[in-house]
C-alpha cells in the first residue's frame, strides 16, 4: 500500500474551528447541527467547509438538539460516521437520545463546548454541563489546547469504531477559554487522516439482508448482559485510549500522555490536579515553585469517563498530598466531581493521602496564576502535615 | 412527481393485485380489534422489501417486534425516542443518500409522539424536507399507556385524564388538526387516510413513496382504538366507516399545498350516528352533540374550501 505523505496545514484558528478541522479531516457522512453559545461557529465553520466543497458530508441542519443528537443517531445505527457538537442546555435537551446512543452501541463522535447551566443567565465556562451526564455510557475525554481538540477528534474516531469498543465519544473542551481561543493549528491531510482511521465493518440496521439488527424488548437476563457487556467496553477503552495515543504520536508526531499526562511528576512530593484548559496556567506555576526548589507535580487529567482509577493510584500513592482543582459543583456532596472520583478511587486502595478540594471558575470566573500559586501553597503545607480545609470555593476565600 | 401506472386503474380490485409479500408475520401482538396491525400490514405490502422502520416505544414498536415473541415484521427497524423520531428517520435517510443506498426510511408513530412530544421534530423534517414516510397512527390519544389525552384527542371525549365528573365532562378544547398543519409546511404529499377505505389508504401510500423522491411524505391514518373507545371488537372498521361518512374524518391529500378530497360521502350521516357508537361520548347530551355538530362542520367546511381554492385554479 502506498503511505500518504501527511501534508500539514498550519492556520491561526479558534477552538471552534480546530474542532470543525477535526470533524472535517475525518470525513463522516452525517452530521447534526444546532447553534448554541459557546460552540456556535463549530456548526457555521462546519457548513462554510461544506459550501466551499472541503466537506462531503450530509449536514442535517436540525430545529433542535434533541433532532441534531436524533439524526446522528438513526444515521449511525444505519453505518455512517456521524458528528454533532453541543454545550450546556443544547446538551440537556438532547439528553433522551444522547443516552440511547451508548445503549444501542453507536460510534458518534461529538464535541462539547464546557458551559455553566443556567440560571442565572451566563453563558461562561465551567464544567458543570458535562459532569451532569457523566453516567450516561459515553466517553468524555478533556483537552487543554487547540491542537488537542482537533488530534483528540481524530483519536475519539479511533476509540469509537474499535471492534472492542463501540461506545459514543465526547470530546470535551471549555467554552470560551478554547472555543474562542486563537492559537497556531496544524491541520492534517484528509488522506493522511483516512490511513490512520480505516472504516470498519459494524453490526447495521439496513435493507441488505445481511445487515439486518432487532432490539427486543429487555427481560432481567438480557438486559444484564447488555450492560455487562457495556461496562466492560468502557473498561477496555482505557487501554485502548493509552494504544492509540501513542499510534497517534507515531504517525502524527504529537501525543498527549493517554489517558493521564503526568508533569514534572518523577520526584515530586505532592500534585496537583486538574482537568481542561487551566492546565497549562498551571504547568507555568509548577514551573516557577520547580524553580524555588519545590517539589511539586502536575497531573493532567484527559480521561474523566471511564474514570482512570488504577493509573491515577498507581502515580499518586507515594505522594504526601494531593490538591485538585473543580471546575464543577456535585451538589449533595460536599465538593467537586473530580474530588470526589479521585477520593472514591484511593479508599479502595488504603491510601490514606489527605486530598483537597479547590472548587474554582465557576460561571468563567478566571483560574489565574495567583490563584493557582495559592492553590499549591496550601497543597504544600498539607503535605508537611499542617491541618486543612477540604473543600475551599476560591471565589468565596 | 412520476404518476404511478396503478393510479390509471380505477377500481381497487386492480390496486390489490399488485400487491406484493406480506412482510409482516401472521399473528397479531396487538389487541382484538386493533386497526393499527392492518395499517402496518399495508405499509409494508405497498413500500416493499426496501422498507427501513422507525417506530417508537407505544403500540408501534410492539408490533415491530412481536413483544418478546419474535419479530413480526421481515424488514429492518429500530426503536427511537418519541422525542425526535423524525430525526432519526431523517439522519438514516440522510446516510442512505449520501452512499447512494436504496431504502424506504418509514416512521411508525402514534399521535401522540406526532402531535405532542414529537411535533417538533417532525415539523423540522417537514420543512427541511426530509426523504421519509411518517405514517402517524391516529387513535386520539396516548393509548398504549392507558388512554390518557393528547392533543388529538377530540372535544368532549373521556380519557383518563380528561375524566367526566361533576366538574369536568371530557376534554374541554378541540383536537389540534395535524395533518393541517404538515401539510402547510409545503412538504411532498399530506394525506389523511382511514382503515375502513384501504383502497384509498393504498394509492395514498403509493403516492408518498413517489413523494419522497423530492420530499417527506406524511400520511395520518384513522385507527379508531377499542379499548380506548370503548366499543365492541367486531366495530372497528364500522367506526372508522362512520367517522368519514359523518365528516368527522374527511380524505384528502395535498400535494406541496395543493389540497384535493379523495373521497366524499354519497350521503353524510349526522355525527350523533358516530357518538353513539363510542363509550368515550356516552357521557354527552343532545346541546352538546350539537356543538360537536357544529365543530365538525366548520372542519369539512375549511378542508372543502381548501380543496375548492386550488380546483379553481
Amino acid at each position: 500500500m502506498d503511505m500518504v505523505q501527511n501534508i500539514e496545514k498550519l492556520e491561526v484558528c479558534s477552538g471552534n474551528k480546530s474542532a470543525a478541522y477535526g470533524a472535517m479531516v475525518c470525513n463522516p457522512d452525517v452530521i447534526g447541527i444546532y447553534p448554541i453559545t459557546p460552540q456556535t461557529s463549530v456548526v457555521e465553520d462546519l457548513s462554510q467547509f461544506k459550501a466551499d466543497g472541503l466537506l462531503e458530508a450530509e449536514i442535517l441542519e436540525a430545529e433542535g438538539e434533541i433532532s441534531a443528537m436524533g439524526s446522528v443517531l438513526g444515521a449511525s445505527a444505519g453505518g455512517a460516521r456521524t458528528f454533532s457538537s453541543t454545550s450546556s442546555m443544547g446538551l440537556f435537551f438532547m439528553f433522551d437520545s444522547y443516552i440511547m446512543a451508548p445503549l444501542y452501541r453507536l460510534p458518534i463522535v461529538m464535541v462539547n463546548s464546557n458551559r455553566e447551566l443556567l440560571p442565572p443567565n451566563t453563558v461562561a465556562c465551567s464544567h458543570q454541563d458535562i459532569m451532569e451526564v457523566i453516567e450516561t455510557g459515553w466517553i468524555h475525554i478533556h483537552v487543554e489546547d487547540c491542537q488537542e481538540i482537533l488530534d483528540t477528534i481524530i483519536m475519539a474516531y479511533k476509540l469509537a469504531e474499535d471492534q472492542d469498543i463501540l461506545l459514543p465519544v465526547d470530546v470535551c473542551y471549555d467554552g470560551f477559554y478554547l472555543s474562542y481561543l486563537r492559537e497556531p493549528v496544524k491541520i492534517p491531510s484528509k488522506e493522511f487522516v483516512n490511513q490512520f482511521l480505516p472504516r470498519q465493518d459494524r453490526p447495521t440496521i439496513g435493507s441488505n439482508s445481511n445487515k439486518f439488527t432487532c432490539v427486543y424488548c429487555g427481560t432481567d437476563q438480557e438486559m444484564a448482559e447488555l450492560r455487562y457487556r457495556q461496562q466492560a467496553a468502557m473498561e477496555r477503552s482505557k487501554d485502548k485510549l493509552e494504544q492509540i495515543d501513542k499510534d497517534f504520536g507515531q504517525q502524527f508526531g504529537r501525543s498527549y500522555g493517554g489517558i493521564i499526562e503526568e508533569y514534572r511528576m518523577e520526584d515530586a512530593e505532592f500534585a496537583l490536579l486538574c482537568m481542561g484548559s487551566h492546565t497549562g496556567t498551571a504547568r507555568v506555576v509548577i514551573d516557577k515553585k520547580r524553580e524555588q526548589g519545590i517539589k511539586v507535580g502536575l497531573i493532567k487529567l484527559r480521561l474523566f469517563r471511564p474514570f482512570p482509577q488504577e493509573k491515577l493510584v498507581s502515580v499518586l500513592q507515594n505522594m504526601k498530598a494531593v490538591g485538585v482543582i473543580d471546575r464543577s459543583v456535585a451538589f449533595g456532596w460536599k465538593g467537586g466531581h473530580i474530588y470526589r472520583e479521585l477520593r472514591s478511587a484511593l479508599y479502595g486502595h488504603g491510601l490514606e493521602i489527605p486530598v483537597a478540594d479547590f472548587i474554582a471558575g465557576l460561571g468563567g470566573h478566571d483560574i489565574t496564576i495567583p490563584l493557582i500559586e495559592r492553590i499549591v501553597d496550601q497543597t504544600n503545607s498539607i503535605s508537611q502535615g499542617k491541618s486543612y480545609q477540604e473543600i475551599t470555593w476560591l471565589a468565596l476565600e | 412527481m412520476t404518476e404511478n401506472p396503478l393510479f390509471k386503474f380505477p377500481k381497487a380490485r386492480r390496486v390489490y393485485d399488485q400487491i406484493g409479500e406480506d412482510r409482516l408475520s401472521h399473528g397479531i401482538i396487538a389487541c382484538q380489534g386493533c386497526p393499527e396491525e392492518l395499517g402496518l400490514r399495508y405499509v409494508l405490502r405497498t413500500i416493499g422489501e426496501d422498507a427501513v422502520l422507525f417506530g417508537i416505544p407505544g403500540c408501534s414498536i410492539l408490533m415491530f417486534m412481536g413483544n418478546n415473541q419474535g419479530s413480526y415484521t421481515k424488514v429492518p427497524w429500530m426503536m427511537g425516542a418519541m422525542t425526535n423520531i423524525s430525526a432519526m428517520a431523517s439522519g438514516y435517510s440522510r446516510y442512505l443518500q449520501r452512499t447512494n443506498q436504496k431504502g424506504t426510511p418509514i416512521v411508525i408513530a402514534g399521535d401522540g409522539s406526532a402531535s405532542d412530544v414529537g411535533f417538533q421534530s417532525l415539523s423540522g423534517a417537514a420543512e427541511r424536507g426530509e426523504k421519509i414516510i411518517f405514517v402517524c397512527l391516529d387513535n386520539e390519544g396516548y393509548m398504549n399507556t392507558g388512554m390518557q389525552r393528547s392533543s388529538c384527542t377530540p372535544y368532549k371525549s373521556w380519557t383518563s385524564t380528561t375524566p367526566v365528573g361533576d366538574f369536568s365532562q371530557g376534554k374541554s378544547t378541540d383536537s389540534k388538526y395535524l395533518p393541517v398543519l404538515i401539510a402547510f409546511h409545503n412538504n411532498a404529499y399530506t394525506a389523511t387516510a382511514n382503515v375502513a377505505f384501504l383502497d384509498d389508504y393504498i394509492k395514498k401510500l403509493y403516492k408518498a413513496k413517489d413523494a419522497i423522491q423530492s420530499g417527506m411524505a406524511y400520511i395520518h391514518l384513522f385507527c379508531p382504538c377499542v379499548t380506548g373507545w370503548r366499543f365492541g371488537t367486531e366495530k372497528t372498521i364500522e367506526v372508522a366507516q362512520k367517522a368519514t361518512d359523518t365528516n368527522y374524518y374527511p380524505l384528502w391529500e395535498a400535494e406541496y399545498g395543493k389540497f384535493n378530497m379523495t373521497y366524499e360521502p354519497k350521503k353524510v350521516l349526522p355525527i350523533k350516528d358516530y357518538l353513539s357508537m363510542l363509550g368515550k361520548y356516552r357521557h354527552l347530551k343532545d346541546p352538546e352533540i350539537e356543538e360537536i355538530q357544529n365543530h365538525v362542520d366548520t372542519r369539512y367546511n375549511t378542508i372543502k374550501a381548501l380543496t375548492q381554492k386550488d380546483q379553481a385554479a
